[in-house]
């Protein structure tokens, strides 16, 4: 009896070292020596390596499920059949609100990053449909409005204020932090880390065909873009900037109409009429084209877009008068545009 | 075969054939459905048969007491499988239609998510989630903190006790 108590006990130890050194390697920051030292301990008893095998069986079920499905879908179905099993709700459900965020700047490659993407729009704390607007004050006093079709989480920690844009368009205007030390302020898109340096600024995403692409207009302060492959541009206040995953590209200065939709309000500033027509579309599900010979002719004008349903049509019909087109109906239901 | 195992065959024999009756009409009046019943009356004696060790005295000494402390266990993993199916078929039924996963992936992924729920079950929560961002989602230790408000050496301690809880539940079986 003495001897498989002794047993147990060594299986133990090797079993607590085994779970030590899974815990170093895993570390991002294991050094090569940490590395050298684990071969050494696998190699020093075939103990080790028998527990180190049971150490990597452990893992793969993990490994398994994160390549197929997106993570937050996984963790959430856990946690919901714990609280359902042990009924201590609150505990629990805590866990459920955790939200993507920073999950989306580490997994980029992986393959199931569209779908990872569109539920994580489907399950933002804050979110606007198609044509809606709305401004939240967030614990800070940080003001946060929000364009049409937009989803955002706002995850705020001990050690960062953190805005999570999954989709559309928001406008920061940033307060200094309730608490000392102040917490960084960040955006976090799918493509980059947008860091406020005490500013107001406008951030949009558009995500087509699986690549995200992402665009700041900085009208106060400055904002720091931070990319997963390490690129940094600093953007001051009046100037712009559009990213992807690979690159950063300064844009020229602010663009007013960055900012004008939070007073409701949609600004042309001598802009192309196609690139007024795209903007106006992001507020409406009712396709609006344009023919190629009106597409270059050049807008400049403000117009209202509070209630895009009311406005939208008031909009079309000034277009006519702007400028030598006409506004016409498609069979589908539609609109089109043409020059006169 | 070993002395051990031929003594565990010759008493699960035994106790089949003088209790599995028994053991089935308890399992269905718990069960309320006798095929699961029957799987799980089934289950109870495999599950004997792949002890290591033959039964002690006490054991054989209350063999029904023994008999549902096995059975009560496996039923208490059949609610448990439920309550995973369920909460699974929820969160697919969010998930945006054109993008949800084949069925045959559907199912390989709740046997996955049985096999995490049980490694992890005895786990307190912030270990469980620290452990959870780490292998599903990828992320860094500084990252976790982040997340749960802690350091990075409470994460990589959470991270150790987590793997050690898995390595002890496999004990387990």
């Amino acid at each position: 009896m003495a001897d498989r108590g002794d047993a147990a006990d060594d299986e133990r130890i090797v079993q607590r070292e085994a779970a030590e050194w899974f815990a170093v390697l895993h570390d991002e920051q294991a050094s090569e020596e940490q590395r050298r030292r684990w071969r050494a301990w696998i190699d020093a008893d075939p103990a080790h390596a028998r527990v180190w095998e049971r150490v990597k069986a452990i893992s793969q079920p993990f490994a398994q499920a994160a390549n197929a499905a997106p993570a937050q879908a996984l963790r959430d179905t856990l946690a919901k059949a714990q609280s359902a099993g042990r009924r201590r709700a609150l505990r629990v459900l805590s866990l459920g609100g955790v939200t993507v965020g920073a999950g989306l700047l580490a997994r980029l490659t992986l393959p199931w990053q569209g779908w990872l993407h569109e539920y994580a729009v489907a399950r933002a704390d804050h979110r606007t449909d198609i044509g809606e607007q709305r401004s939240l004050t967030l614990p800070d006093g940080t003001r946060l409005d929000l364009n049409t079709a937009t989803a955002v989480d706002v995850d705020f920690g001990r050690s960062l204020r953190r805005i999570v844009l999954h989709a559309g368009e928001i406008l920061v205007d940033s307060a200094p932090d309730t608490q000392a030390p102040a917490r960084a302020l960040v955006v976090d898109t799918p493509c980059a880390r947008l860091t406020a340096l005490g500013t107001r600024f406008a951030v949009r995403g558009d995500a087509r065909n699986e690549a995200f692409s992402g665009h700041v207009a900085v009208f106060e302060g400055a904002v720091r873009i931070s990319l997963a492959n390490g690129a940094q541009l600093d953007v001051p206040a009046g100037r712009q900037a559009r990213f992807t995953a690979d690159g950063i590209e300064p844009d020229g200065r602010a663009d007013l109409a960055r900012e004008s939709w939070s007073r409701g309000q949609l600004v042309a500033d001598d802009i192309p009429l196609a690139a007024f027509v795209a903007e106006l579309s992001r507020y409406t599900s009712v396709s609006v084209t344009v023919s190629p010979q009106a597409a270059p002719l050049r807008l400049v004008g403000a117009y209202p877009i509070a209630q895009p349903s009311r406005d939208i049509p008031v909009i079309l019909a000034a277009l006519e008068s702007a400028l030598p087109v006409r506004v016409e109906r498609t069979p589908a239901g539609g609109v089109h545009i043409r020059a006169r | 075969m070993s002395a051990a195992e031929s003594a565990i065959q010759q008493q699960v024999h035994a106790l089949y054939s003088h209790h599995h009756g028994w053991l089935y009409g308890w399992l269905r009046r718990k069960l309320g459905c006798s095929h699961q019943a029957a799987d799980l009356a089934h289950d109870t004696f495999v599950r004997l048969l792949s002890r290591r060790e033959a039964l002690a005295l006490d054991e054989l000494r209350e063999p029904r007491a023994y008999l549902t402390t096995v059975a009560k266990g496996l039923v208490s993993n059949h609610w448990r499988r439920q309550q995973l199916e369920e909460a699974w078929v929820a969160t697919l039924a969010a998930l945006p239609e054109p993008v949800a996963p084949a069925p045959e992936v559907r199912a390989i992924l709740l046997e996955t998510l049985v096999e995490i729920d049980r490694l992890l079950d005895t786990l307190k929560p912030k270990v469980r989630e620290a452990f959870l961002l780490s292998q599903l989602d990828g992320l860094t230790y500084k990252q976790i903190g982040e997340r749960l408000g802690v350091g990075e050496r409470m994460v990589k301690k959470y991270m150790a006790q987590a793997m050690l809880c898995c390595l002890q539940a496999d004990d387990g079986r």
